[in-house]
């Protein structure tokens, strides 16, 4: 057992070290990306919290990030016109729970199939709005030129790539810490029993409706985070933010990284960030490779890589559970 | 009221569309519980290729047949190669192929017919309008409705006069059963889905000359579609029609009354829907 | 004292009726079995009793309260617990995590997110006199998918005992069991306390007669009858549907 903490310590203290040191040596273009890749953990893991622990199939959670982004975008640029950090992120995050709030209150009236098609229907729906709000939201150019945030309390310079990094990696360590409390804690076990059984949950006395919309509007939070973390490190904002293809490539990055395991989702989004990056380099058809990836996931990989990993260390830490 | 008689016109005419769409989404998910997510991308393939085919023999039943010969095959090549597979077992895995099957398509669309919208048009039979009072409703539209209620009422008579609807309508998913009666179940649950599927196609060819064809029209119609389960209720034809009729309607005025809104009169019924009666209006509770 | 009792309790399904004219009452501490042929409702009217179903009609008292609204959660609250004819655990998750999830509900401090699950240690010798007198302690750290059929159905149970029920309603509890394993389930069964009502559904004849003090047969969503083990095994009627049902 002492063998197992140590192996799992020294891999979480490498990959900090690493994450802390790398933008250092690295050429710009990398800690750029090295930003998106935590970015899109914090998106991935916030998935992963309603589908992997909950067994939530919100297929809308681009809506989310999206609108929070859009919220800092028109009060950076079309209200207020200069930054206010403070202000901008509460609104974002508050915008994206108050959302996913009446969200939730549609959406869990569903069962089974029905759920997801729903999410996707409503976030389908709010993809539009910024097309009609053309003055207020930019239309369908969206809203450039958001500036970063500038701190008050330090003197940091958040227009270089490098220091932006450090900005969300501060978030992601935080975002991550608190997840990961979440999902450990009695709250996250009983996530858990929800996505085991629902009925059982409710025979033994737990009201599931109200479990699965804190989860709701505690994952859209987080998405929220991570859409106005892109956002400034974009410096813009459009309907592409509330694209479903975000949805999709969010929910492949839980799948393949391996539902329900946070670290794998993490992992999912730096492999496909990665790849996206790469690819896209050499091809316009990245979503076509997306799809054949998803295809392929599914037909062979369908625990993901997270699973994969935590069976293979629990044979190790007890194989005579597998004797029965 | 000239206005009045041209939104309900034009209404219809574009609820037929959403009606031949949802029907194979509606049957699918009532028989075999399964999403087929993938429906819009079948809808522009569809129609993209009826397109072309319709461009180039310059005949218009030449490219409506296309569309729905095409796709009927490409349905059932995605049901038996994919969707029918051990690996597609569960609800997260059909969703997934489904995704896979909504990108490969959506991207190879654009790789092939580029990113401009594509207005199809009308064969010069149908290419007039009729005329009385104030009123002009093109013949074409009126030849859209006119397909529509015949498959309508074609699907009608199958489903409450033959063996086969009245599995369908039964909703057998118990396999032993369906063959002790003597009924390959899975044979007929291909064919429900890639006609499904071809529906959609032909939809997508019809509704060419009136929505167009563009990139983004996949998800669009996909969520036409959703809204329309939601309201009608999942497996029930009369359910789709209803519901399709109904959106295509609320959509025709919305449009024409409060543009700026028009967002909102899509999700506006279906969310009273959902606060009412979860199930939709016609579905199985 | 009558624990539950349910007046003109009914469910349509449909056109259906699934259960027509339900009334009886059960007294605390009182063991009684419902038998009868399938499709008779026996099951709906678990559903009905535990919340997951509404009845069309009908009022359902459980310790003199109203509880025929009530949702599921609330009645188990009040000390109603249930099992599942196809077992319903939680399958990923190990039989200890499994009690956790039940034994954690009385406490307030399920819906706290700082405490690590290392806090719920207070909580093992809890789960570890739960599991005891079941031999199942060695397994505790098994995924419940590992176990075999049997420990399944006795987690079914324990599960449902964790919750320090006051009526507890089992759903074929030896369903699918071995005769060896329906003896070592009867006689646990047998030896629960007292002052806990049993109500239980059975096809196993022979367990139902040991077990219950009270048997009620359910046919075609009616009761047709009730009365002592001894009565309802000479009543002529009964013996009747039961061989009638087997041709």
């Amino acid at each position: 057992m002492r063998k197992y903490t140590l192996y799992i310590f020294t891999t979480v203290a490498v990959i900090l070290v690493l994450l802390i040191v790398l933008p250092q040596i690295l050429p710009t273009y990398y800690v750029g990306l090295l930003t998106l890749m935590l970015i899109y953990a914090i998106f991935a893991m916030s998935l992963d919290m309603l589908l992997g622990y909950t067994g939530m199939f919100s297929l809308g959670h681009s809506a989310f990030w999206g609108s929070a982004a859009y919220m800092v975008g028109i009060l950076n640029v079309k209200l207020i016109g200069e930054s206010n950090f403070a202000l901008e992120m509460v609104a974002g995050l508050a915008f994206a729970a108050i959302l996913a709030a009446i969200f939730g209150l549609l959406v869990l009236r569903t069962k089974g199939i029905y759920f997801p098609m729903l999410t996707l229907a409503l976030s389908l729906t709010l993809w539009g709005v910024p097309f009609q709000l053309r003055i207020f939201a930019g239309g369908g150019y969206g809203i450039p030129s958001i500036s970063r945030p500038v701190l008050n309390f330090i003197s940091w310079d958040l227009t270089s790539t490098t220091n932006y990094y450090y900005f969300v990696f501060i978030f992601f360590i935080v975002a991550t810490v608190i997840m990961y409390l979440i999902v450990k804690s009695p709250f996250g076990r009983s996530l858990q029993g929800i996505r085991e059984s629902e009925t059982r949950m409710k025979s033994l006395g737990y009201n599931v409706w109200l479990y699965k919309y804190i989860i709701f509007i505690i994952g859209a939070v987080f998405a929220g985070l991570a859409g106005i973390l892109l956002t400034y490190y974009t410096t813009f904002v459009g309907p592409s933010q509330l694209h479903i293809l975000y949805s999709f490539e969010g929910l492949l990055m839980v799948v393949l990284g391996g539902p329900g395991t946070l670290f794998g989702p993490a992992l999912g989004a730096a492999i496909i960030t990665f790849a996206k990056n790469i690819i896209s380099s050499y091809t316009e058809h990245w979503s076509m490779i997306v799809g054949i990836i998803y295809i392929l996931v599914v037909a062979f990989f369908p625990k993901g890589i997270g699973n994969l990993i935590k069976q293979y260390l629990q044979k190790r830490r007890q194989p005579w559970q597998y004797l029965q | 009221m000239d206005f009045i008689i041209v939104q309900i016109f034009n209404g219809v005419t574009f609820g037929m569309l959403i009606f031949l769409l949802a029907t194979g989404l509606t049957l699918t998910l009532g028989l075999m519980n399964i999403a087929n997510l993938a429906h819009g991308s079948f809808y522009m393939l569809g129609g993209y290729i009826g397109f072309t085919i319709a461009l180039h023999t310059g005949n218009f039943f030449l490219g409506f047949l296309a569309s729905m010969v095409s796709i009927w095959l490409v349905g059932m090549l995605a049901y038996r190669g994919l969707l029918q597979q051990r690996f597609a077992r569960g609800e997260l895995s059909q969703m997934l192929l489904c995704f896979g099957i909504i990108l490969i398509i959506s991207d190879l669309c654009l790789w092939v017919w580029g990113g401009f919208p594509k207005f199809a048009n009308k064969p010069m039979i149908f290419d007039g309008s009729i005329e009385f009072s104030d009123i002009v409703l093109p013949v074409y539209r009126l030849i859209v409705i006119v397909i529509g209620a015949v498959i309508a009422l074609f699907l009608w008579w199958f489903q409450a006069k033959t063996r086969y609807g009245a599995i369908i309508r039964a909703g057998v998913d118990d396999d032993e059963m369906a063959r002790g009666i003597g009924i390959n179940i899975s044979l007929v649950r291909l064919l429900v889905f890639s006609l499904g599927t071809a529906l959609a196609a032909g939809a997508g060819f019809l509704g060419g000359p009136i929505l167009g064809l563009y990139p983004a029209i996949d998800i669009e119609v996909l969520l036409l579609a959703i809204v329309v389960i939601v309201i009608g209720g999942a497996g029930s034809l009369r359910g789709a029609l209803i519901g399709a009729l109904f959106i295509g309607l609320i959509n025709s005025f919305g449009r024409s009354l409060f543009p700026e809104f028009a967002i909102f009169t899509i999700f506006a019924p279906m969310a009273i829907v959902l606060a009412i009666r979860p199930s939709g209006l016609f579905g199985e509770s | 004292m009558a624990i539950l009792t349910i007046e003109n309790g009914s469910k349509k399904f449909g056109g259906v009726h699934a259960l027509e004219d339900i009334s009886f009452s059960i007294e605390s501490g009182e063991r009684r079995a419902i038998i009868g042929p399938n499709g008779a409702g026996k099951t709906t009217l678990f559903n009905l009793l535990s919340g997951m179903l509404r009845p069309t009609t009908g009022r359902i008292l459980f310790l003199d309260k109203d509880i025929t609204k009530m949702p599921p959660h609330k009645r188990a609250a009040f000390g109603l617990a249930r099992t599942y004819q196809i077992t319903n655990l939680f399958f990923s998750l190990t039989v200890q995590e499994n009690l956790l999830l039940s034994l954690q509900v009385s406490d307030t401090f399920k819906y706290s997110f700082r405490r690590p699950l290392t806090a719920d240690n207070y909580l093992l010798p809890q789960v570890q006199r739960l599991l005891e007198p079941w031999g199942m302690w060695d397994k505790r750290d098994v995924e419940v998918r590992n176990l075999s059929y049997g420990d399944q159905r006795q987690l079914e149970i324990i599960l449902a005992l964790s919750q320090n029920p006051k009526l507890l309603l089992l759903d074929e509890p030896t369903s699918g069991l071995s005769s060896a394993e329906t003896a070592i389930m009867v006689s646990m069964i047998e030896a629960l306390p007292q002052d806990i009502t049993i109500l239980f559904i059975e096809h196993d004849m022979d367990t139902a007669f040991r077990l219950a003090q009270q048997v009620m047969v359910l046919h075609l969503g009616k009761v047709l009858t009730s009365g002592s083990p001894e009565e309802i095994k000479k009543n002529a009627q009964i013996q009747k549907i039961y061989l009638g049902e087997e041709q």
